[in-house]
């Protein structure tokens, strides 16, 4: 008999309603969409009282439809169908329900399933699955059992079977997207775990390097690494990848193992950098490439050596003397082969080395969406307390960054030798009157003697204050005798530092250099004896036009006598 | 063992003779060079007894390179009499050992 025939209030239609509930129910209980389906369409034909159904769904790209469960005498799972042909097509599109009695009247009937499976279709009802965002698909049932046609009343029923069916897909495939997520998210966790792997462990202070990487997504493009050479030598790297998808990251991966390893055969840093560039370049595509700086640390020196591949200039600090930024001397890795590099040197007595992705600088205030930029970094530095240690410096720098509202991976290194930290041995504040020269000569002699300096360098060195400070006298204050002079002498671990500062108008740097010693004439001596007998001088107009600084350093090992 | 800073001239039979004692540095060099350039109106051969200097800046030596200078265009021979280690590891390093006649009884 008809499924629905004498629809209202027969036992029957009661029967129906109960079936159909029972169906609902077991689907609400199953995520598994392919059980889902396959139940489904045995219960269709079943309460349809049909000799087939079949479920079609659009398939991934949105381009056909495709039948994903059947049920009857041919199997027709797999079969793809336009989305605008047949009568399936016009459910799909209409979102009605399609009742075709008789297929031999209907112009849309193309009969493509009924020549590739030689099943005969007589009648057919059609009804699309509809969820909230549209038809994701068309369930169809064929032939009634008893010969007889489909009517509105069977479009009816099916329209009712299709709503738990639509939504117990909608669940299976939202359950699917939610399963495939996870997985994807515990993939990202495996990579995000794998790259914390290549990060080195931390090392105690007084290591003199310290670094934190903090991703802007699950993985980073960012890395550092830093390891111990077999002569004492530390070497480091850091890097940004353009980028910072999971591209990003398996280059990043990439890179900083192939640093990693070319930088333990002991070439010098901008060696090390054309090294790895030639091998990167040409093997990474997408028009991807890496800032990067390698560099190495001495110990037993206090000298930082370099290269830098169009990362961010590294930014050395002391309050002192300020800022000095190093930016980079080539080309990111992986652009072009061949690409050349500089080789830089910094000492790191007494000084902080920076190093930074600009996930930093590019870090923004949370209120005005402000970015941190270079100058911001160094008011952040400067800022801080001169007499915090290197690792108190980087905690408190991290807190502040995390506070703002970071775009990009970030990564922050600083390099700063605590054990290459200076003991003062004098500070002597005088005022710019000739006569003083002599009690500066005495101040220093006795500095020198209590650590055991001999004649020949206390004579040496008292030529030199002597020779800087007239030079103060006559040419920053001009004669005036009033003006002020601060000396400090400064111990370091390799050397001496001589620090001379006035406060007279700022002077051209330019003018200041050594004369040519072989036209015999009075004057312009002084600079001559102290570029000889020091190892390193410089002059530096203080900020504001106002003041100047003299720095001159001399070797002198402190650790053994002379 | 400090000395009193002092520049005195000396006429001496054939020669003027420049007695310069103590440190020497930019608070009185200016003395050493009027007292050079006074000692060379004389129109002797002068001499600089730097012996007694126990100390000597850059402002020193450009007493002596102008009082050389003036000498020479004078034509009138100028002599640095007995420097002290002090002088003479100055004008080494000023390479300057070369140009002055250095004599040591």
């Amino acid at each position: 008999m008809p499924a629905l025939s004498g629809l209202q209030g027969s036992d029957q239609a009661q029967a129906l309603l109960e079936r159909v509930a029972a169906l609902s129910l077991s689907f609400s209980k199953s995520l598994n969409i392919q059980e889902t389906l396959d139940h489904a369409v045995v219960q269709i034909v079943d309460l349809m009282q049909a000799e087939a159904a079949s479920i079609f769904l659009i398939d991934q790209h949105h381009e056909m439809l495709v039948c994903r469960a059947s049920h009857g005498p041919v199997d027709v799972r797999g079969l793809k169908i336009p989305m605008d042909q047949g009568v399936i097509g016009r459910a799909l599109q209409s979102q009605q329900p399609q009742v075709v009695e008789d297929v031999a009247n209907d112009p849309d009937f193309t009969g493509h399933v009924d020549q590739k499976t030689g099943f005969t279709s007589r009648s057919m009802v059609c009804s699309p699955l509809l969820v909230a965002h549209g038809a994701i698909g068309v369930i169809q049932v064929l032939n009634k059992r008893d010969g007889g046609l489909f009517d509105q009343t069977d479009a009816l029923t099916l329209k009712m079977l299709s709503v738990p069916v639509a939504m117990a897909i909608h669940n299976a495939q939202l359950a699917m997207e939610l399963v495939e997520q996870k997985r994807i998210q515990r993939e990202l966790k495996i990579a995000r775990e794998m790259q914390k792997d290549l990060l080195p462990r931390r090392v105690r202070p007084p290591f003199p390097i310290q670094a934190v990487t903090m991703p802007a997504r699950e993985v980073s493009g960012d890395f550092y690494d830093y390891f111990a050479l077999d002569n004492g030598r530390i070497r480091f790297t850091i890097g940004d990848v353009s980028g910072k998808g999971l591209d990003a990251s398996l280059l990043m991966m990439r890179t900083s193992t192939l640093l990693r390893w070319v930088g333990k055969q002991g070439l010098p840093p901008s060696a090390w950098l054309s090294a790895v560039n030639d091998e990167l370049a040409g093997s990474v595509g997408g028009g991807m490439f890496i800032c990067a700086v390698v560099g190495e640390y001495d110990p037993a020196t206090g000298l930082l050596r370099w290269a830098n591949a169009g990362f961010l200039p590294l930014l050395k600090y002391n309050p002192v003397e300020g800022f000095q930024t190093y930016p980079a001397s080539g080309p990111p890795l992986a652009v072009l082969p061949g690409s050349h590099y500089d080789d830089e040197q910094a000492h790191l007595d007494n000084q902080l080395m920076f190093l930074f992705s600009d996930g930093v600088t590019e870090s923004r205030e949370r209120k005005t969406g402000r970015m941190l930029e270079l100058e911001g970094l160094q008011a952040l530095i400067e800022a801080q307390d001169e007499h915090d240690s290197p690792e108190r410096r980087m905690r408190k720098l991290l807190i502040t960054l995390r506070r703002r509202r970071m775009t990009d991976d970030t990564t922050l290194m600083l390099i700063a030798d605590r054990c290459r930290q200076t003991e003062p041995l004098v500070e002597f504040g005088y005022t710019a009157d000739a006569a003083n020269l002599k009690v500066l000569r005495n101040v220093l002699r006795d500095a020198l003697e209590s650590i055991g300096a001999d004649e020949q360098l206390i004579g040496q060195m008292q030529l030199v204050v002597n020779e800087a400070s007239a030079n103060i006298l006559r040419h920053a204050y001009q004669g005036d005798p009033g003006g002020r002079i601060v000396f400090s002498l400064l111990k370091k671990a390799d050397q001496l530092e001589f620090i001379f500062q006035d406060f007279a108008p700022c002077v051209d740097c330019d003018s200041i250099r050594p004369r040519d010693l072989s036209e015999c004439r009075p004057g312009g001596l002084g600079i001559n004896l102290i570029d000889t007998l020091m190892d390193e001088w410089y002059f530096q107009p203080l900020e504001g036009g106002q003041g100047n600084l003299l720095i001159m350093r001399k070797h002198y090992d402190t650790r053994k006598p002379l | 063992m400090t000395q009193e800073n002092r520049c005195d001239i000396a006429l001496e039979p054939g020669q003027v003779r420049v007695v310069v004692t103590g440190e020497v540095d930019l608070s009185w060099s200016s003395e050493i060079r009027d007292q050079i350039l006074r000692a060379l109106k004389e129109n002797m051969p002068v001499k600089v007894d730097l012996s007694a200097v126990s100390y000597i800046d850059s402002s020193g030596i450009a007493a002596l390179v102008e009082g050389l200078q003036q000498a020479r265009k004078s034509g009138i021979p100028f002599v640095l009499q007995r420097p002290s280690p002090a002088v003479l590891s100055v004008l080494n390093l000023a390479r300057l050992d070369q140009v002055f006649e250095v004599e040591n009884p």
